[in-house]
């Protein structure tokens, strides 16, 4: 007996979440069920809304829908009543668009009809990009024999006059009541009307009359991280679910504290009211067997339970799990009692009353005690099973031995110390139960982390582009571009030589293989080298009237490359220049060239400085000439090595260039444009082709050479030693220790391969490509312990110095370090931390800012940046530079001199030369060397102040205070805010225009925050960059953004107002902890080669803390990292992990 | 410190990036050691036929009204009794037997679809030519058109030998005032996608290619000895690497042990590369005397210099599927050699005048003039029982019809070459009207042994090529 219910497919309908008045169906479609018995009121009731357009008068809409929804409700009532095998509960699937984007099926129960006694399986929601969603509203009372449909039944009569209880006493209900609600939250949201009567029906305390809420509120007061909490919802058991609005979740600040009350807290996983079993999610290729269900005691009434609620309420303090009970209870609405939607939509409503008692004040008692009431009553609040906010959970958490779930509680130091948690709007702990909180944890895992240390580990590393380049300068005096072979570098945690990031592909190994062999070429150089061409292209953001760096002075523009030449001999160089669409030189018209056609400009080509050819510029030159827009030169004669090559316009003119419009720094933004009427131009040059060696004569002594040759054969007799000499010594320095006869061996082989070809130079030059490519050269490996056993051991003394110097220097180690190394005596504290500080002030120690501090700091991403030439004509290649080198020097001074690291926020006086000067408004500097200079103001110090940090976090032709807000909690604190949302529009590029001016960026940005998906995250992003308004894209002052006058003025997430950079600053000092801890860990990942993980931020602690001793010195983190042991040892390979890591390696 | 000019990008990282491009699928489809029968496969394969793909743009004086009717394109007659004469195919009277005319086809994918997109056709045409797909109008890095049906053929076929594709041009790309109407310069920069956002660089300095087909160096010598030292550093490599693992613990010998698979499989490269060169062309005089010193200036030269690469490269089978660009849209180059004194973006703008038209026509003569040197080399090449111009399809074509009006209607196309046998040649067909190009394309691809395509940007169907 009894049939079996077939799942059907369910709409699932999303949020616009642009546009809360739209509603749009997802792609996805939705899977639970309709019965068909619902079919019949589908063609009853057709209503004629929605889905709404973005752009329609919305008063107009509103009006029209509430009329219609009044004469809806009844009319779908009473027809339900006619048909009684409609289905009767609803499915609410909660969704929160989460951190992480990984699927998740969840399955949800299929509504049976009469005669149906069990369901056949489940249908799985599979709903991408979305953290966790979860089924709210009952599944459905399925009878274990044949199932009784029920009618659906208003709770109250609907419509007219009627009588609502509140707190205080009845009132009466006022007829328009509905539209007045509809009309008054127009510009928030929409409700479905059946929703709307369940909401006011419920007796809420304090409902104070305004009656403006809407039983969504945005959340259970864990607030701002996760007021996106209703992204998606199913309705299920109503029909013509694309023409209804929906509810969209989170409201503006003006509900917060309603939403306290009457916030949501999802329940945790599909609850089945009759379900014996849990639900368990299973994949959907798994087949899932049908489950028998039976009935369980009637459900509650919803009004009981409210009652049962209030209860609660008024005589105080709910047990810590009894929310969870309520909600077993709630989940089961009687079916006579509420119609689907209303049903859920009170559920979550009630059980944010239960949160707020929840959240009650709790006496003073022993600090771990208050520690434990601000973990239960606000952490948990949120972080539970059941809301899983930040998809975490504490219910599992033990204070008192937050050690065991060390991870976890990591996540919540980090958090506490930014001053994150509690989020704003939630009852907030005072800061000294927050600080003992935090206090406690990190303690109980310093002491852990100290009775048992975990240096961790990593598999090898081996050389990326930066350090090829600094070995094969070290080894071989030649400066090499590590791009012309090597693929690009994987970045992991910010930094380019993770080792578990790096991986070795056959590219890879080609590129290896080719360096080895065109590097040992050009070292040695190439007597019999062919004739063959590079091409040196120039960007057209470089500005050509500006001297380009390298370029002989009296030049402008062009371009200086350093060019290695492989033998003696003849030489072309042909320059091609930017022509315009109609194949005329760009730059040739009337106004733009400054010399007369007897004088005409010049482009001159130099080696080394010294002119060797200087070329008449003919404007008119043509793509259709036979040499088109090209000049050559003769064959000039250059000796094989490494030489510098200019190619530059004589400067013929000083000055700014007058014109119309206005002079225009970047002399070729756009082809099209540029030689427009009243805009200056000039010819640029686009690229510089060096062709050659044609008869060769030789090689040359290059200072590779002499670096290879230490010694000369006298008689082929010595030549086999005088080689064995140069191999073990390049190959020492190149395997980074001294080199045994087994390394010897092969090495001297490949020598005599060579030797044979073409005699004593080939073979060494061949033992050279050996040696390059050799795997100890291109790998970094480290010894393994000489006894297997312990779980982690020390270092080798030559490892140590390695993994020194490509930390502080980026390149191999220098002699001195190596022979200590060799003397074994890197393990001497003392000598470490002397050998530490003799690397610091070494030049190179440039390394840590230019390695280091740049990919922390993310300067690559200034490389991309090109803003608008019509908004920021001035900007263009050389002052992007200037920003970036702005940014290296001050970082570079920062470790010279030992500064504390807090002047990354602080520092009074920056590094500028005058372009950069000039672009920031501070007088007084001339010329193009870059010296420290003291601010005059307040507004433009530490990092924050520096061009290139403001530029690279914004966009082409305006300021973006989401980038930069989403760099300072990413880059400076180290809590990077969650992703957006998948299929949310572009935040700012709504309406750009109204009333016929422009908005400002702050004006289209909260345009956008008006929509609640979006509202809850960049409340903590946007007032950080709001704050910086003042800094247009390029990071110049402003005064004003499209006309209307900077409005700076927010508040940082702790609630610390913010009116200033300055402001910011200090705010951000409150948390310098973070900004500490966040330094070392980037310092700490750079140098270890591997992500920080959990257990080493202990060790991270502790260094933050030593430093402070030492006044937050740079040598303090230095040494405090080099003195870790996750610098100093390294963890055995356990034997799960050679498991683990087998397949995927 | 580097370069305060930004970073002048060396001619070598284009190439480079360009070596990696092809590069990398051939090693990671080269696993010839678990191929079944890999030995077997190559000669069996070598019956594969060779696709050249050449684009040149501007369209044809005989795309329009009064060229049509002197047919300066199309010949009067469809059929096998046509006349190429007034034609600027004439020069192709010599290899008729193994030519196939396609007149009439449209592009129509090069049309503007959008307001925006009007009077952008010289800055997309060329993405459609290949894809017949319509590239999104962006001047951003998400560019978006369509997988190149060279590519198509390359990625299902051309792990056969070294090198699956590659991709040739004659002008500068990246020219200023080169692109321009929103579209990214990738656009009219190259005629080959990977995928539909993967523009492949085309090489246009012929050493680089020479470099990338038959490996570095100036003179077979030099590049014989070069390979002899890469074959002892691999040895050496793979010593070094065998002596490691023994003091490697677990995890770290995994690791290596994968860089070790990739060693053999580049030691396979270089050997086959070494076999090819010596058995195809050990006693060879056409192979280059010395590799090329870089781009010639004259066009002429420069093309002629990129169809020996092509030759010698299908001779060695170092690879089979070449696409080539000869032109690049609104370029004002000058062809002397043609008798036309006007650049040629110019005299494609012929006014609708019938002199300027004629004028047009003989650059358009001139172009195709260039062909029957390459058809010739092809011809000249034996293996087994027949030439390589029985093996190969040239697609000779131009994604534009009249330039004048920048129209994409009744484009020039024609395909030489005997196909491995499924072009008869000797034939004119003439398309219906608004029969799109890609249904000729889908046709080929459907010759070329890949059968299983069912469509190609907006074709309807295959196209006949039965008389």
């Amino acid at each position: 007996m009894g049939g079996v219910a077939k799942p059907r497919s369910l709409h699932v309908i999303e949020r616009d979440l642009e546009n809360p008045l739209g509603a749009e169906r997802l792609p996805l479609e939705g899977l639970a069920s309709v019965p068909t018995a619902l079919h019949p009121r589908n063609a009853l009731v057709a209503l004629p809304l929605g889905p709404f357009l973005p752009g329609m008068i919305r008063e107009g809409v509103l009006s029209k829908r509430s009329e219609l929804q009044s004469e809806l409700t009844p009319s779908r009532l009473g027809e339900a009543r006619r048909h009684p095998h409609v289905m009767e509960p609803s499915f609410f699937v909660e969704e929160a668009k989460q951190e992480r984007a990984h699927r998740r099926p969840i399955r949800i129960l299929v509504p049976s009809e009469s005669g149906e006694d069990h369901v056949d399986g489940t249908v799985m929601l599979d709903l991408e990009h979305h953290a966790f969603s979860r089924l709210v509203g009952s599944v459905g009372r399925l009878r274990h024999d044949p199932v009784e449909p029920r009618a659906l039944e208003a709770l109250e009569p609907i419509g007219g006059d009627r009588a609502v209880a509140s707190d205080r006493g009845q009132v009466n209900r006022r007829p328009c009541f509905r539209e007045r609600l509809l009309e008054t939250r127009a510009a928030l949201r929409e409700r479905q009307g059946s929703q709307i009567l369940a909401a006011f029906a419920q007796k809420v305390p304090e409902d104070d009359g305004s009656r403006d809420f809407g039983g969504e509120l945005p959340d259970a007061g864990c607030g701002r991280m996760k007021a996106q909490l209703q992204g998606l919802e199913v309705e299920a058991g109503l029909p013509l679910d694309d023409q209804l609005p929906v509810d969209d979740g989170a409201l503006g600040k003006r509900f917060e504290k309603r939403g306290l009350e009457l916030g949501e807290i999802p329940v945790q996983g599909p609850e089945v009211a009759a379900l014996q079993k849990p639900l368990v999610p299973v994949p959907e290729d798994q087949n899932p067997e049908a489950v028998p269900l039976r009935l369980e005691d009637p459900g509650v009434a919803l009004r009981e339970s409210v009652d049962e609620l209030r209860e609660h309420r008024l005589h105080g303090g709910l047990e810590g799990k009894f929310h969870a009970g309520i909600l077993a209870v709630l989940a089961r609405p009687s079916g006579s009692m509420v119609s689907s939607a209303r049903g859920a939509m009170r559920i979550k409503a009630i059980l944010g009353g239960v949160a707020l008692l929840l959240a009650g004040p709790v006496g003073a008692a022993s600090s771990i005690d208050t520690s434990r009431a601000v973990v239960e009553e606000s952490c948990q609040l949120c972080h539970n099973g059941a809301s899983l906010a930040g998809n975490m959970s504490l219910d599992a958490f033990d204070l008192s031995a937050p050690e065991a779930t060390a991870e976890l509680a990591e996540k919540m130091v980090r958090k506490l110390r930014a001053g994150m948690m509690p989020p704003a709007g939630v009852p907030r702990p005072s800061e000294e139960d927050l600080e003992a909180l935090a206090a406690h944890l990190e303690t109980r895992l310093d002491e852990n982390a100290a009775a048992h240390p975990n240096p961790g580990r990593r598999t090898f590393q081996r050389l990326n582009r930066a350090e090829y380049e600094g070995s094969i300068h070290d080894l071989l005096a030649l400066d090499i571009e590590a791009e012309d072979y090597l693929p690009p570098d994987t970045k992991s945690a910010n930094f380019d030589n993770i080792a578990d990031a790096q991986m070795l592909s056959a590219t890879l190994l080609e590129g290896y293989l080719r360096g080895a062999s065109e590097v040992s070429r050009l070292a040695v150089g190439d007597p019999k080298a062919t004739a063959r061409e590079a091409t040196y292209k120039v960007t057209r953001w470089v500005s050509q009237t500006e001297q380009v760096e390298g370029a002989p002075y009296g030049t402008r523009g062009g371009v200086s490359v350093i060019h290695n030449f492989p033998a003696d001999g003849h030489y072309l160089f042909r320059v091609s220049f930017h022509h315009e669409t109609t194949g005329a030189l760009h730059g040739s018209g009337q106004a733009t060239l400054h010399t007369s056609p007897e004088n005409p400009e010049q482009i001159e080509i130099s080696v080394n400085g010294e002119r060797a050819a200087l070329l008449p510029i003919d404007r008119w030159m043509h793509v259709s000439d036979p040499n088109g827009v090209n000049l050559r030169t003769q064959p000039i004669f250059v000796r094989a090595g490494p030489q510098r090559i200019s190619a530059a316009f004589l400067k013929k003119f000083e000055g700014p260039v007058q014109d119309l419009i206005r002079p225009h720094d970047w002399s070729i933004a756009s082809t099209s444009i540029a030689d427009a009427y009243g805009m200056t131009s000039l010819p640029h040059l686009r690229d510089l082709a060096i062709t050659g060696p044609y008869d060769p004569t030789g090689v040359s002594e290059t200072e590779s050479r002499r670096k290879i040759f230490s010694c000369r054969p006298a008689s082929p007799a010595g030549e086999a030693p005088c080689a064995e000499a140069i191999v073990s010594r390049l190959g020492s320095q190149a395997y980074r220790r001294p080199l045994g006869p087994r390394d010897l061996a092969p090495l001297m082989s490949l020598y005599r391969v060579g030797a044979e070809e073409g005699g004593f130079e080939v073979g060494v030059r061949t033992a050279l490509e050996g040696i390059l490519a050799s795997p100890h050269f291109v790998f970094r490996l480290e010894e393994p312990p000489a006894s297997g056993n312990s779980k982690s051991y020390p270092i080798h003394d030559l490892d140590l110095a390695s993994r020194l110097s490509f930390f502080l220097w980026g390149t191999p180690p220098d002699a001195e370090l190596v022979k200590t190394a060799q003397e074994a005596r890197l393990a001497d504290p003392e000598e470490l931390e002397r050998q530490v500080r003799r690397m610091l002030t070494d030049p190179r120690a440039q390394a840590l800012a230019t390695r280091f501090a740049e990919q922390w700091l993310r300067l690559a991403d200034l490389d991309p940046m090109h803003p608008d030439v019509r908004m920021y004509p001035d900007f263009h290649e050389q002052l992007k530079r200037s920003m970036r080198r702005e940014t290296e020097l001050f970082f570079e001074n920062l470790v010279r001199e030992d500064r504390s690291a807090l002047e990354l926020l602080t520092a009074e006086y920056t590094f500028l030369d005058e372009r950069l000067a000039r672009h920031y408004g501070i007088p007084g500097v001339t010329g193009e060397d870059f010296r420290r200079v003291s601010y005059p103001d307040a507004l433009r110090r530490g990092l924050l102040g520096h061009g290139s940090i403001l530029t690279l976090t914004s966009h082409a032709h305006r300021t973006s205070p989401v980038l930069r807000g989403k760099w300072v909690l990413e880059v400076l604190l180290g809590t990077p805010p969650p992703p957006p949302p998948p299929d949310v529009p572009e935040l700012e590029e709504s309406g750009e225009a109204e009333q016929g001016r422009l908005l400002s960026v702050r004006e289209q940005m909260e345009r956008h925050r008006a929509s609640p998906a979006c509202q809850s995250c960049h409340v903590m992003i946007d007032p950080i960059g709001l704050a910086l308004e003042n800094f247009d894209a390029t990071g110049a002052w402003r005064r004003k953004d499209n006309g209307v006058p900077v409005d700076t003025s927010g508040e940082l997430y702790d609630g610390t107002p913010l009116e200033s950079p300055e402001d910011l600053r200090q705010a951000l000092l409150n948390h310098s902890t973070s900004l500490l801890r966040t330094f070392t860990e980037n310092l700490m990942a750079y140098a270890l080669g591997r992500r920080v993980e959990y257990y080493d931020m202990p060790a991270v602690r502790k260094i933050v803390r030593e430093a402070k001793a030492d006044d937050y010195r740079m040598s303090a983190f230095v040494l405090g990292v080099v003195r870790s042991p996750a610098f100093r040892m390294k963890a055995a390979a356990t034997s799960d992990e050679t498991e683990a890591h087998g397949g995927n390696r | 410190m580097k370069i305060l000019t930004g970073k002048p990008i060396p001619r070598r990282t284009f190439l480079r990036g360009a070596g990696a491009t092809v590069a990398l699928p051939f090693l990671e489809a080269m696993l010839p050691a678990r191929r079944a029968g890999s030995a077997t496969s190559v000669s069996t394969s070598l019956e594969r036929t060779r696709l050249v793909a050449i684009e040149m743009v501007h369209g044809a004086a005989g795309s329009t009204k009064w060229g049509a009717t002197q047919n300066f394109w199309a010949p009067a007659a469809t059929g096998r009794d046509f006349d190429l004469t007034p034609t600027a195919m004439s020069s192709l009277e010599p290899f008729r037997d193994y030519l196939t005319i396609v007149s009439d086809t449209d592009v129509e994918n090069a049309e503007a679809s959008t307001p925006p997109e009007i009077g952008g056709d010289h800055f997309r045409s060329s993405a459609v030519f290949l894809t017949q797909a319509h590239p999104r109008q962006t001047e951003s890095s998400d560019v978006h058109v369509g997988t190149s049906m060279d590519q198509i053929y390359a990625q299902r076929f051309g792990q056969d030998t070294p090198i699956p594709s590659i991709q040739l041009c004659i002008e500068n790309v990246d020219q200023g005032g080169g692109c321009a109407y929103g579209y990214s310069c990738v656009y009219t920069d190259t005629v080959s996608w990977a995928s539909p956002t993967e523009p492949l660089p085309m090489i246009r300095d012929p050493r680089a290619a020479f470099d990338l087909l038959f490996g570095a160096g100036g003179t077979p010598e030099e590049r014989a000895a070069r390979r002899r030292t890469s074959k002892s550093v691999l040895d050496f490599v793979l010593g070094e690497v065998d002596r490691l693992n023994q003091e490697l613990d677990p995890v770290d010998r995994r690791r290596m042990d994968q860089y070790l698979s990739n060693i053999r499989e580049i030691e396979r490269r270089i050997q086959k590369v070494e076999e090819r060169n010596l058995s195809a062309l050990k006693d060879d005089t056409r192979e280059l005397k010395a590799a090329p010193a870089g781009v010639p200036d004259s066009f002429d030269e420069h093309v002629k210099l990129m169809f020996d690469l092509q030759a010698l490269a299908f001779e060695g089978d170092m690879t089979r599927v070449f696409s080539f660009k000869m032109g690049r849209d609104a370029s004002g180059r000058v062809y002397p050699e043609s008798g036309v004194d006007k650049p040629f973006h110019p005299a494609s703008h012929h006014g609708d005048k019938e002199k300027n038209i004629e004028e047009f026509s003989r650059i358009n003569r001139y172009h195709v003039g260039l062909i029957p040197y390459f058809l010739s080399k092809l011809a000249s090449i034996q293996e087994g029982e027949k030439t390589l111009l029985d093996k190969t399809m040239v697609i000779y074509g131009s994604p534009m019809g009249d330039p004048n009006v920048h129209n994409h209607k009744r484009c020039p196309l024609f395909i030489a070459g005997g196909a491995n046998g499924k072009l008869e040649g000797g034939l004119h067909l003439r398309a219906k009207p608004g029969t799109p190009m890609a249904n000729v394309m889908l046709s080929l691809m459907h010759m070329l042994g890949l059968e299983d395509v069912t469509s190609l940007g907006n074709s309807t169907e295959p196209f006949s090529f039965s008389a």
